[in-house]
């Protein structure tokens, strides 16, 4: 009896080799550690656990990094099936680590002048960035619950951050909300696929209906089903929450306001990229049955996405609100690629990466700007706020320009790339009408984002108060902000410098 | 060093100056212009190394500049005999006028900034000359766009400069968007934009020869080369400094769109020829008469410029592709030298520009009043020189095939003769007409050297026979046919008698119209309204200014609407309805109320529904 | 008798809807917050039932984690509400809206 429990579990248990995510394994016990400094280190060494935090990821994205020379090409199932990685997954580990490294540094500029606790902020910051790397090896919708929530979880504390802050209070309130709801909706999805699928008296039901691979299947005979099609549309709706999709996206410029800048930055960037590689794993595992019934659906998505992202941002003032909307826009293009995966342009999938990886060079090269520039409450960054910005500070104007440069798409920076890839793959896809949208949506974010440029270069009037902007940029700072630039640059230059095109 | 790495040498060699300038010489004047005409001579050095590596065969190397899936695109050279001719030209007219420039811009004090200005400019023309795609092309088309603008608006504090800088970079606009859209054409008609590939791909099929291609990539052939209807900012561009005129404006910047035409003649079906032709041909007539209404020396160059595009392109769409080279090369040096000359005229009489107060000049400067002699007589295809090969072959490529087109360009040749000889007469001859005139001093020997070697290109630069092996390959092809059609040599001598009879008449009419060094215009006082008339720019001007003022200027405001700028205008800074509107939506959107949110997203998942289900 | 699997599933189904109205309709932070409760429980009792009716056990696994996650959710939400009280006095949605435009 005992033996053959022993053989039945074994033969679950046959896969699940620890090592395979030792990466999220280190960044969990990392973030225990630092709260373990922080009880272990006196009062004047407290300074130790940014740096902890820091060099800790950069050892771990070392660790990673081996990982990925010797995992290449190919899909490796993990744990019954409840992770699989492929060279997507590896990438988007790079991808998250160094977006965490950058939030824990923009995060030290922003709690060196604020009276906050300072060690919970790197562990969460930790935590979301290891639960977003399972997040998007997944392939299970218990995993994928369980990685979501871990990281949504941690958003919450981390926007409410600013207990001192009502601004910050009222955006994590907001997206709590807006989030279980979402949550909700998503799980409300899960569960009809879930009982739909294992149904025995359809066709090709499984006894494992949460698993992609055996969901895929079913989806696939039973593409007509009316509760499938529910099911399919709840869970694109909930994961269409988290990439902020028109019409999910109305939380997104109140929470992006309110949050910390750091935070900010990483809801923008990290969050927004596992949102969108899930969506692939979705579109691309489960529902790929279901592509008739979604592409148009995404369609519509996207264009509105491309349009409403824009237009709101052209009359916006806040700077905070303008990247939100502005990301928007972003997730827009980005959907441009996800349905051109849909749709059998394979590759269109690093084109996504591609275009997130310039995001992120960007993104936080103008997030770490607003950091260092932001004063006492930085829920209110105002466009005049940066008036001759670049005259007084030269080398963080012109980061920011190159940054929004970069956002807006102009050669030969890293966003122009992006976009140039996200767009082809949607010529190949032949989608004509998206890609005319998409072109126009570009026109008019050059618009707004030169406006900013503008008013840091250019400003007009001098009547103005000249506000004084606190904070200088220390040496590390530079370093930081000088190599996303350079980086944003080079992949503009040199695409191939990016080892993630195949 | 083998071919490839000397033409890559060629390519970074400005570039490097370029940013060393802009890195550490932004205030060293001195310093910059001495590291930009090294950088110049360096390029001529390293396009001869390659001409010699390459021995006459074709090099092409590429590498893969971006590629993802199946969409790749590669940078490459394309170095064949019509490239390895622009580059020596480009490279030896380029270094003249750099040397030149150390001159001329000897009391500037943004020396650095234009010298910089002057390297990005070799960088992005020898790009265009290299290229082995449409897109690279492009890229360094806008390039030279750019630096055409710099350069342009180099006096910053004339408002003259800035509004010319501007219109050459909007007209200029309006071409490279068809040609953008040219581009993505031929892409999707040919699945690649390499030169050869489509060569390879035409000469296989000549049904897929698209007409619609060829005129969209003629867009950006007339917005470079300033053919009608987009010529209006080639004259205005004379604001910039000198030798600019000179390098960017005469010699290689407009002959770039001619050149691109060269490059891509395979694309070309014979109604977009046709069409080249007689364009070609108009231009060439019209700003032939434009040239009498100009009191500015430079604008008088210009408008010979422009007819002198005029014929290339007439050549070009004769289908005598070698011919239109032949011709660019030629003028390249002539037109170099009289517009050189005439910096050094400028520079001698303290920036006076205008020709009536001019005068005498032939005692006071002699060797750049013969240098600019020689370079007038070769372009007006006096027998022997430069000009006189290239323009007769045109004349007799279109005597044999096109009466009308032969009539009007041997007008063109008369008027060319005509504009030519009053700017000489007046300018360099009889007595000092102002203060500036009287002072006018030899130009230093930087600026007469160049004026020197080229004057001896001028002279010697049509004897195809004398040149070297590797170069003008496709000329002496064309030529060849051309003296093989029927009726060659009775065509040949009657262009020869109607050509020198043109240039002929045309000074000796002129000097005894206008008279030696007369103060003011005589077709002013004797015939105002045929003056006016011709200032206007023949009629031609008013419904040109018209066009201008109330078509063009709109349709490049619409194009510039549709690129970038009018957003401003709808959304901020036009109309403040809009702007409240915009606002008015988002404001009541996030009305920070958590309950609208809900509801907006419950409403949003209805709505996907609908759309999912077929209801909407 | 028997209770079918349409009768859990149409429970759950209402349990989810009145979560939904009560988000929608209620002003009180508190209350929304244990609406959202109430839909994370109508689809744990969807996932028991359609696990007993289907014979796997994967549902029953799940309501596991839904029910952990709610209660660190639950207790992460009254922390900012009680948080935000503070600071405003107030926790009525209508009057939280400091954040907009």
């Amino acid at each position: 009896m005992n033996k053959l429990l022993i053989e039945f579990l074994s033969g679950y248990t046959a896969t699940n080799q620890w090592a395979a995510i030792l990466p999220e394994i280190m960044m969990g016990v990392l973030a225990l550690c630092l709260l373990a400094a922080e009880m272990v280190l006196p009062k004047n060494r407290q300074a130790w656990v940014p740096r902890l935090a820091i060099w800790g990821q950069v050892l771990i994205l070392m660790i990673a990094f081996g990982f990925v020379g010797r995992c290449s090409i190919g899909e490796f199932q993990y744990f019954s099936g409840l992770i699989t990685q492929t060279d997507v997954t590896q990438i988007m580990r790079g991808f998250f680590l160094v977006s965490s490294i950058a939030v824990c540094y923009l995060g030290h500029i922003y709690l060196s002048k604020q009276t906050l606790p300072q060690t919970e902020f790197y562990a969460l910051v930790l935590i979301i960035s290891a639960g977003m790397m399972l997040l998007v090896q997944s392939t299970h919708f218990v995993m994928l619950f369980v990685a979501l929530e871990t990281v949504t979880v941690a958003f919450y504390v981390l926007v409410a951050y600013s207990r001192t802050s009502q601004f910050s209070l009222e955006a994590g309130l907001k997206y709590l909300i807006l989030g279980a709801l979402s949550s909700g909706i998503l799980l409300f999805g899960i569960v009809l696929l879930y009982g739909i699928a294992g149904n025995p008296e359809l066709l090709g039901a499984s006894r494992d209906s949460l698993n992609y691979g055996e969901l895929m299947n079913f989806v696939i005979l039973n593409m007509n089903n009316m509760i499938v099609k529910i099911g399919a549309l709840l869970v694109i709706a909930g994961v269409c929450f988290k990439i902020g999709a028109v019409p999910f996206q109305i939380w997104v410029p109140d929470v992006y306001q309110g949050a910390p800048t750091p935070v900010t930055a990483y809801l923008a960037v990290a969050s927004k990229a596992a949102g969108f590689i899930v969506l692939i794993e979705l579109v691309r595992g489960p529902f790929f049955g279901l592509q008739d019934f979604l592409v148009p659906v995404l369609s519509v998505i996207a264009a509105a996405t491309i349009l409403f992202g824009n237009i709101a941002a052209v009359a916006q003032r806040n700077v905070k609100r303008l990247m939100g909307l502005s990301g928007i826009a972003h997730a827009g293009y980005l959907l441009l690629g996800v349905i051109a995966v849909m749709r059998g342009v394979d590759w269109a999938v690093y084109a996504v990466i591609f275009y997130l990886v310039t995001y992120l060079l960007a993104s936080f090269a103008v997030f770490g700007v607003m950091s260092i520039a932001a004063g006492e409450e930085d829920a209110n960054q105002e466009l005049d706020h940066y008036e001759s910005f670049a005259r007084k500070r030269p080398f963080l104007g012109g980061v920011l320009a190159c940054g929004l440069g970069s956002l807006a798409g102009i050669p030969p920076l890293g966003g122009f790339i992006g976009k140039l890839f996200l767009f082809v793959a949607a010529f190949q896809a032949e989608l004509y009408g998206l890609l005319i949208i998409a072109i126009v949506g570009v026109v008019i974010s050059i618009y707004y984002y030169f406006g900013w440029i503008r008013e840091c270069y250019f400003s007009s009037s001098s009547t103005a108060v000249v506000k004084d902007i606190s904070c200088g940029a220390t040496s590390s700072d530079r370093f930081l902000l000088g190599a996303l630039t350079v980086a944003s640059i080079v992949i503009g230059i040199l695409p191939a410098a990016l080892p993630i095109i195949r | 060093m083998t071919a490839a790495q000397s033409l890559l040498a060629v390519l970074i060699t400005p570039l490097l100056s370029a940013a060393l300038i802009a890195f550490f010489c932004r205030r060293l004047g001195t310093v910059a212009s001495t590291i930009s005409v090294l950088a110049a001579a360096g390029i001529f050095v390293f396009s001869l190394i390659a001409i010699r590596g390459a021995a006459g065969e074709d090099v092409s190397i590429s590498w893969t500049w971006l590629r993802l899936g199946d969409f790749e695109v590669s940078m490459g050279f394309l170095f064949n005999g019509v490239s390895a001719t622009m580059l020596t030209m480009v490279g030896f007219v380029g270094f003249l006028i750099h040397v030149f420039s150390l001159g001329y811009m000897a009391e500037d004090n943004a020396r650095a900034r234009f010298f910089g200005g002057l390297s990005i400019f070799m960088f992005s023309m020898l790009g265009i000359v290299l290229a082995d795609n449409l897109i690279m092309i492009f890229v360094f088309w806008e390039l030279v766009g750019f630096s055409s603008y710099m350069l342009i608006g180099h006096y910053l504090n004339t408002e003259e400069a800035a509004a010319a800088s501007k219109k050459a970079f909007i007209v200029n606009r309006v071409g490279d968007f068809g040609f953008l859209i040219g581009i993505v054409y031929a892409y999707w008609h040919f699945g690649t934009t390499n030169l050869s590939e489509m060569h390879g791909i035409v000469a296989g099929n000549r049904e897929l020869i698209s007409a619609c291609i060829a005129a969209l990539l003629m867009c950006g052939f007339i917005g470079k080369s300033a053919q009608f209807p987009l010529h209006v900012w080639l004259p205005d561009a004379m604001a910039g400094p000198t030798p600019v005129s000179a390098l960017i404006h005469a010699a290689t910047m407009v002959a770039a769109g001619v050149y691109f035409l060269i490059r891509i003649q395979f694309l070309f079906p014979s109604e977009v020829l046709t069409f080249i032709a007689w364009l070609g041909t108009t231009v060439a007539v019209y700003a032939g008469f434009c040239a009498y209404g100009q009191n500015d020396i430079k604008k008088i160059l210009a408008y010979s410029t422009l007819s002198q595009l005029g014929y290339m392109s007439a050549a070009f769409g004769l289908g005598f592709p070698g011919v239109a080279l032949f011709h660019l090369i030629t003028h390249a040096f002539f037109k170099a030298l009289l517009f050189l000359a005439a910096g050094s005229v400028i520079h001698g009489c303290h920036h006076e520009q205008d020709i009536f107060k001019m005068g005498g000049l032939l005692k006071k400067m002699p060797i750049t009043a013969i240098t600019f002699l020689l370079g007038t007589l070769a372009l007006c295809g006096v027998y022997g020189l430069a000009g006189f090969y290239s323009k007769d072959a045109i004349l007799i490529a279109a005597g044999l095939q096109h009466s009308p087109i032969f009539i009007l360009l041997t007008l063109g040749a008369f008027l060319t003769a005509g504009y030519m000889g009053r700017l000489f007469w007046i300018a360099f001859l009889g007595q000092p007409k102002s203060e500036a005139a009287s002072h006018a001093k030899e130009s230093p020997l930087t600026m007469l050297v160049p004026l020197i070697v080229l004057a001896v290109l001028s002279v010697a630069g049509g004897w195809i026979g004398f040149w070297p092996e590797q170069l003008g390959g496709l000329i002496r092809d064309n030529l060849e046919h051309l003296h093989h059609l029927p009726d060659y040599d009775t065509m040949h001598h009657r262009v020869l008698i109607l050509g020198s009879a043109a240039w002929v008449l045309g000074l000796v009419l002129s000097l005894f119209f206008y008279r030696a060094g007369a103060k003011e215009d005589r077709l002013e006082q004797q015939a105002a309204p045929v003056y006016h008339f011709l200032k206007s720019r023949l009629w031609f001007d008013e419904i040109y200014g018209f066009y201008v003022a109330k078509i063009q200027q709109r349709f490049a405001l619409f194009l510039s609407f549709i690129d970038v700028f009018i957003v401003k205008g709808i959304f901020v800074r036009g109309s403040a309805g809009i702007v409240g509107l915009v606002g008015m939506c988002s404001r009541s959107l996030h009305d920070g109320n958590i309950h609208s949110y809900v509801y907006w997203f419950l409403a949003g998942l209805v709505l996907l529904w609908a759309v999912a289900s077929g209801l909407l | 008798m028997t209770v079918g699997l349409n009768a859990f599933i149409l429970v759950a189904g209402l349990l989810f809807a009145i979560g939904l109205l009560g988000v929608i309709l209620r002003k009180n932070t508190l209350i929304i917050y244990m609406s959202l409760e109430l839909m994370l429980n109508a689809v744990n009792l969807a996932l028991v039932a359609f696990s007993r009716y289907n014979g796997t056990m994967d549902g029953n696994l799940f309501v596991f984690f839904i029910i952990t996650v709610a209660a660190a959710e639950v207790a992460l939400g009254l922390a900012i509400i009680v948080a935000l009280f503070r600071l405003r006095q107030t926790v009525m949605v209508d009057q939280l809206t400091a954040l907009s435009r």
